[in-house]
């Protein structure tokens, strides 16, 4: 299934956004090897080169590094995973904190309701 | 490259000429065959005439469907949406018009040979062939010269009409797809207008070259002596306006040559 | 490197008609590069041009350096809009065809594209839906080496399905050094496989941008830009 990409941004780095959630999520782990650029091309049905471009970004933040002849690996540094891990949460947050002060809610308010969503949640 | 493509032109219509010409030859024995036991003193006149038509029907369509086919051929893979594959081959205009006229000769050759065949197959039945010497001595009567000579300047004139012609279709159908609409119809239009000029312009050519001496024309070339005949000398005549007829036709072919290879390097108008 | 295709000045006139008018673009390699226009815009008059298949009227065109003819077209891997299958020819017939005159074409790769769409080598072309030849048209196309690939219209005509199977043969397929040109009107289906685009409209290039600059600089996907500029 081809991955699900916005009109209005540029591919690249919805590619990278991409790429870094599957990291998150436990898709793939540390030292893990990427696809090829062929195949991950593929798998998202976007053009090659876009997608080398993604990578060769990811690979500029230390992200992703490659190995001459044996292709791309996930970071081994776990402290940057963990970090990246934080920084997508906290992108989530705001953007959520964002939404709920524009619908007119208090932080305080914010709080309480998010705890109570929680609590019915583990029932 | 040429050859590639000659193969494959070839096989393109093998599927259509082998049975075609199988069934000419067929005619051929076939009447060979009814000649040969009699069958005329046995079964009704009007039958007989009938099997005689059949063949002769035969020996009247095969070659049209011949070139019927090949037109089609050179139409279809040049100038329809085949054209957007053939003419995007790493090959030269020039190796594509050569490889349609030597696969056009062949088959025509091929045709002009199951023709001749299913002539000779019938009339050189023992009866016939008993009588040779007399009919043979009869013809060259009729003809004013040795029947021998007839037949090779018919056969030579047969072998130079066949890539002529070949050449002469076409040219029509390359002007004829210049068109935009109706190219077919455009072809055949072509053909008819450019045979009226050139026969019209051949019998001029004819007339002036003293060809036809009681239409008053005028006697250029001089009449040779082989004629077998004292009287009216009408064989050199046909031998010299034959001549004159390969001459304008090898100039025809040329000339068609050349044209179909300029549309076929400048002017193609694939839809 | 010289560029794949380069055009100067190039003009192609049909009777009073400018199909294209003093045209210039020059195209480099390792791109998939969308062509887009209107109909009438003179998209497939430019790719007749590549191909061989007219003659400017005036300027030039070159192919790898070259003008069109027996050497461009050995490079030229092309699909026209229209199919030219038909009759009585069997599948593999065509792919003998094709092996006989490309010698960059890949009787290999051609069987395991056939091979994998369950497609009978076997099968008389008249015998084929017309979604299938387009298929087998394009599996002959892609399975050539060559340093130009012009798809013209691709994937019009066919399923959704179909659609992704192309394009997933398209990508499979190019090579880096390689340039694919594009034409369509469904730009939508094929946007995220472009590197760039070039919008022509009356015969002339009113735009030949990268489709991540447009989406950067515009903050609009090529199809909405693609309406905008061609807004009737």
């Amino acid at each position: 299934m081809a991955w699900q990409l916005d009109n209005d941004r540029p591919i690249y780095l919805q590619l990278m956004e991409r790429i870094q959630r599957d990291i998150v999520s436990g898709r793939y782990h540390a030292g893990d090897k990427l696809p090829s650029v062929r195949d991950l091309a593929l798998e998202a049905a976007v053009n090659p080169n876009t997608m080398q471009k993604a990578l060769s970004e990811l690979e500029r933040s230390g992200l992703v590094y490659s190995q001459r002849t044996s292709g791309r690996f996930i970071t081994e540094d776990t402290k940057m995973l963990e970090k990246l891990k934080n920084d997508l949460a906290g992108e989530h947050i705001r953007e959520f904190l964002e939404k709920m002060k524009h619908l007119g809610f208090p932080q305080q308010e914010i709080m309480e309701l998010v705890e109570q969503t929680l609590k019915e949640e583990n029932k | 490259m040429l050859g590639k493509l000659i193969k494959h032109d070839l096989k393109a219509l093998y599927r259509l000429m082998i049975p075609l010409h199988l069934l000419v030859l067929l005619a051929g024995l076939g009447v060979r065959f009814i000649l040969n036991i009699r069958l005329y003193d046995k079964i009704p006149n009007a039958m007989f005439g009938l099997l005689i038509a059949g063949y002769i029907l035969i020996m009247t369509i095969v070659p049209f469907v011949t070139v019927f086919a090949l037109c089609w051929r050179f139409y279809k893979n040049l100038f329809t949406d085949e054209g957007y594959l053939t003419l995007t081959l790493p090959v030269t205009p020039n190796q594509h018009l050569l490889s349609k006229l030597i696969s056009g000769i062949i088959w025509m050759l091929f045709d002009y040979a199951a023709l001749i065949l299913c002539i000779v197959l019938p009339v050189t039945i023992p009866d016939i062939l008993a009588q040779s010497d007399q009919i043979l001595a009869e013809m060259d009567e009729v003809l004013e010269m040795s029947s021998v000579t007839f037949f090779t300047l018919m056969f030579v004139i047969g072998l130079v009409s066949c890539v002529v012609n070949t050449l002469f279709y076409y040219v029509c159908i390359a002007i004829g797809q210049l068109f935009s609409k109706h190219r077919v119809i455009a072809a055949v239009i072509m053909y008819f207008a450019i045979s009226t000029v050139l026969s019209t312009l051949n019998s001029a050519a004819l007339l002036i070259a003293g060809f036809f001496p009681s239409a008053g024309g005028f006697p250029f070339f001089a009449i040779g002596s082989e004629n077998l005949n004292t009287g009216y000398a009408a064989a050199p005549i046909i031998i010299k306006s034959c001549w004159f007829g390969i001459i304008c036709m090898v100039i025809q072919g040329i000339a068609s040559y050349a044209g179909t290879l300029y549309i076929m390097k400048k002017k193609i108008n694939l839809e | 490197m010289k560029p794949i295709i380069e055009c100067r000045s190039l003009s192609k006139k049909y009777g009073e008609f400018y199909a294209l008018n003093n045209l210039t673009l020059s195209l480099g390699r390792g791109e998939i590069v969308g062509l887009l226009g209107p109909n009438g815009s003179g998209k497939s008059t430019l790719i007749k041009l590549v191909n061989g298949l007219l003659t400017p009227t005036l300027g030039d065109i070159l192919i790898d350096g070259m003008r069109p003819g027996v050497e461009s077209k050995k490079i030229v891997s092309y699909l026209p809009e229209r199919t030219y299958l038909s009759g009585h020819r069997k599948v593999k017939d065509l792919i003998e065809y094709f092996d006989d005159f490309y010698d960059n074409f890949s009787k290999e790769r051609a069987y395991d594209m056939l091979s994998h769409l369950e497609i009978n080598p076997g099968a008389r072309l008249k015998t084929l839906s017309k979604g299938t030849c387009e298929k087998v048209q394009l599996i002959l196309v892609m399975s050539r080496e060559a340093d130009l690939y012009i798809l013209d219209e691709p994937i019009g005509g066919v399923d959704p399905a179909a659609r992704d199977y192309i394009l997933n043969t398209i990508l499979t397929n190019y090579n880096e050094n390689a340039t694919i040109l594009i034409s369509t009107h469904l730009i939508h289906d094929i946007e995220n496989v472009l590197d760039r685009v070039i919008f022509i409209r009356n015969g002339q290039v009113v735009m030949n941008t990268s489709v991540d600059d447009i989406r950067m600089e515009q903050g609009k996907s090529v199809d909405t830009l693609f309406r905008e500029v061609f807004r009737c």
